[in-house]
């Protein structure tokens, strides 16, 4: 019915009535703030609804042209091809620059209707405040697609099919690795825009830091889902047994992560005890900014990494948007800094104040190492014309101790008292976890295991979980006592009564099982084997019978498969099939591993180079011990964080007076 | 021909958008004309609320921390009157706010617009 051309201009044209409803929306909630007219505010609150609608519309255009094999389309011809899957046509929406800058808008607008949405009782006084700086954020990203990376931008006459998304980014976690991200990166621009709204409206109550705590906790989930997500990625699709290569792109999501993660500490100092307020606002500013640095990082060139996009004059663009947020940011804290007084002081090293403080210096410490050695062979570069490379290992020295520290600090936060702790608290809080990290650290020593690492992380372990254990049980206990309940009804309803806190306890737990996985990283054991058909090949408890290659010839890719029988102990587990791919378009290889993934270790299976013809192949194994531990942390620290979020969502947001007024009017 | 299909389609876009946006200034009735003015006592009462519920959260917390001796008897006493000590505030400039009339206007105002509204 349509043209090929058709579909592009009304998608520019979406983004183009988007930008000038959001130019609308900026003017007239300066407007309403300035004559208190409540009809302006309608006005921009409609427009800035128009804009989220808009550019949702362009995005769905995007993707139609994807699905519809558009190939007038620049970007279009450049991501996808006719044989792609379908689930790879969704996905290439964020596999380019262009595309990618189109999804971060629509992300960056859907918050803006959701904060529209959600906070339209609870802060109607910060509204116009919150609509200008959504909409400065939101002028930026539609200038960029408009005037330098079009997505919609067209071929004088279409190619018959396209060059397709890069064989690196067709798995199937990357249908939700980069969302998640995107969801978690761009989610920092909420928090923030409520810390600017009350500065610029110098409410700097409770409302903007209750606002922020839950935002910055959807953030958080969403950036956290999205690095393990990623670490996993790397490990089950780049091939070298890895999962976190501290590569630049990958230390960029890292970032705001930690600097969150401080900011979901230390807000509760000041929630409790009126402390840390201008730390607070400061942590918010460096987590937005971290989120726009990390995007420079990818999109500038300036950094060298797999993950990166091609280099383009893009980072000319976020590098002065960084430097203008962050100067007006700073300025508007040093304008109210008079409001940001600690209303209390620090009476006591051993209190929770203090391990709270102790923990932001150890997340915002490591999240300094790790921007500095990132930006490291860009600045050595820029100096002394010579790229020094940081590699892996300086990473790990310098961030091992500060993870030991804040792994210990995950048992003592929870449980230390407030203001001062007495020697009784201590006591009773410390000398059994204490006990038993001890004895998990001997017994490591006692089976052989000597690296220092290894024996803190045991000790660790054992002391959080022990806390966390005494935690549930002193809370289950109070309930028993008081209320005669049953003990599983206790539990539970202490749960639900105080999720934030025990939602909280259960991510710490799996931060400890996370780190056992990391820790067990240290005891890998690789072996190599020349292999022809009908070989056997015998190594620690394992046995693996090598049978051949098969070959598939599919639509997009030529695969080949070793295929290979895996016995432990001498009985057979599992077939195990680790391949090698070439994309026919792309003319690119990739490495696919195949795992046996068990609680003790994963077994890993790497295919490296092959004769098709006689079948002889070299196969690569790995034995990565506790690995699984490291996705099952996950898991469990994705739950935690929901039991902490969800019912925010239901009761924060919508104060309950206003119900029942209504409800009794 | 697909020129001016194209041109047609840019064209209801563009009135839809304006349509929209200046609705309220058409006379078109809008959720967001119900609710009372940004000058009224109404958002003040609201924050106020929302401090007091935030105390008592807090207040609720220390209880359960003392219960489990996360708080000294002295330090409890202490933070447990500060916490007090603002709730009372709280409560006081609320009901000072219910006890005057223009706040209950308001309030009887947006909810007469509801129930219109919804008729």
């Amino acid at each position: 019915m349509f043209s090929e051309n058709f579909w592009p201009a009304v998608g520019e044209f979406c983004v183009s009535v988007a930008f000038g409803a959001i130019l609308f929306a900026i003017l007239f909630s300066v407007l309403s703030i300035k004559s208190r007219d409540e009809l302006k505010l309608i006005l921009a609150k409609r427009a800035a609804y128009l804009s989220f609608f808009l550019l949702t519309a362009a995005t769905l255009i995007l993707v139609w042209s994807f699905l519809t094999d558009n190939f007038l389309i620049r970007y279009v011809y450049a991501y996808s091809n006719r044989e792609m899957p379908i689930i790879y046509k969704f996905t290439a929406l964020w596999g380019g620059q262009d595309g990618s800058l189109l999804f971060w808008l629509w992300i960056n607008a859907l918050y803006m209707a959701g904060v529209l949405f959600f906070h339209r009782h609870s802060d109607r006084r910060l509204m116009p405040y919150l609509i200008i700086c959504f909409g400065l954020i939101l002028i930026f990203f539609c200038s960029l697609i408009l005037y330098s990376d079009n997505p919609f931008a067209v071929f004088p006459e279409a190619p018959n099919d396209g060059r397709g998304l890069n064989p690196l980014l067709q798995n199937p976690s990357m249908a939700i690795h980069p969302p998640s991200l995107y969801l978690g990166f761009v989610g920092m621009s909420v928090p923030f825009a409520f810390a600017m709204a009350a500065l610029m409206s110098g409410e700097l109550g409770i409302r903007w830091i209750v606002a922020s705590r839950i935002w910055t906790l959807v953030a958080w989930f969403f950036l956290s889902i999205g690095n393990i997500l990623g670490a996993q990625w790397a490990y089950e699709e780049l091939g070298w047994g890895g999962f976190w290569g501290w590569d630049p792109v990958e230390n960029a999501a890292l970032l705001p992560w930690l600097t969150a993660t401080a900011f979901l500490h230390s807000v509760m100092i000041q929630e409790k005890r009126g402390m840390l307020k201008l730390w607070n606002m400061n942590l918010i500013v460096l987590s937005f900014a971290l989120t726009i640095l990390a995007t420079y990082l990818t999109r500038s060139g300036v950094v060298q990494s797999v993950h990166s996009f091609a280099s383009s004059d893009l980072g000319y663009f976020f590098l002065s948007f960084l430097i203008i947020v962050l100067m007006s940011s700073f300025s508007l804290i040093w304008y109210r800094r008079h409001q940001l007084r600690s209303e209390n002081i620090f009476e006591s090293f051993l209190s929770k104040e203090s391990a709270f403080v102790v923990n932001n210096i150890a997340l915002v410490g490591s999240a300094f190492v790790i921007l500095w050695a990132t930006l490291f062979p860009s600045v050595s570069e820029l100096i002394t014309g010579t790229r020094i490379i940081v590699g892996p290992p300086f990473f790990n020295q310098m961030l091992a101790p500060f993870g030991i520290v804040l792994l210990i600090l995950t048992g003592v936060g929870p449980v230390i008292a407030w203001r001062k702790a007495s020697e009784k608290n201590l006591k009773e809080s410390f000398v059994f976890p204490v006990i038993l990290g001890c004895l998990a650290s001997v017994t490591l020593l006692l089976f052989g295991l000597t690296d220092w690492y290894v024996v803190l992380t045991a000790f660790g372990a054992a002391f959080v979980m022990t806390t966390i254990g005494m935690e549930f049980y002193k809370g289950g206990r109070a309930r028993v006592v008081a209320h005669g309940e049953s003990w599983a009804e206790a539990l539970f309803r202490a749960c639900f009564r105080n999720h934030r806190k025990y939602g909280g306890y259960i991510v710490h737990l799996g931060i400890v099982a996370m780190f056992v996985g990391i820790a067990g990283a240290s005891y890998k054991r690789v072996y190599e084997f020349d292999v022809t058909p009908g070989q056997r090949h015998q190594f620690e408890n394992y046995e693996i019978h090598y049978h051949g290659l098969q070959f598939r010839d599919q639509p997009n890719q030529y695969e080949h498969h070793a295929v290979i029988d895996l016995y432990v102990n001498g009985q057979f587990r599992r077939t195990m099939k680790p391949a090698r791919f070439f994309y026919k378009i792309q003319e690119q290889p990739s490495t696919e591993v195949d795992i046996y993934s068990r609680l003790k270790e994963d077994v890993y299976f790497i295919l490296g180079s092959f004769a098709p013809v006689v079948g002889e192949a070299k196969i690569r194994v790995l034995l990565q011990p506790y690995i699984i531990w490291l996705w099952l942390g996950g898991a469990i620290l994705v739950i935690g964080g929901l039991i902490t979020l969800m019912p925010s969502l239901g009761f924060q947001l919508r104060p309950k007076e206003i119900k029942r007024l209504k409800k009794n009017e | 021909m697909n020129d001016l299909t194209l041109i047609i389609f840019l064209t209801l876009i563009s009135s839809a958008s304006l349509c929209f946006v200046l609705a309220p200034l058409m006379g078109v009735k809008t959720k967001k004309d119900r609710t009372s003015k940004p000058d009224s006592i109404w958002p003040r009462y609201q924050l106020l609320t929302q401090e007091k519920e935030m105390i008592l959260d807090n207040l609720k917390d220390i209880e359960i921390d003392h219960q489990m001796q996360k708080l000294s008897p002295e330090d409890y006493q202490m933070i447990r009157e500060d916490f007090l000590q603002k709730a009372e505030e709280r409560s006081r400039a609320l009901q000072h706010m219910e006890e005057s009339e223009s706040v209950f206007k308001a309030i009887r105002s947006d909810l007469k617009k509801l129930r219109e509204n919804k008729q």
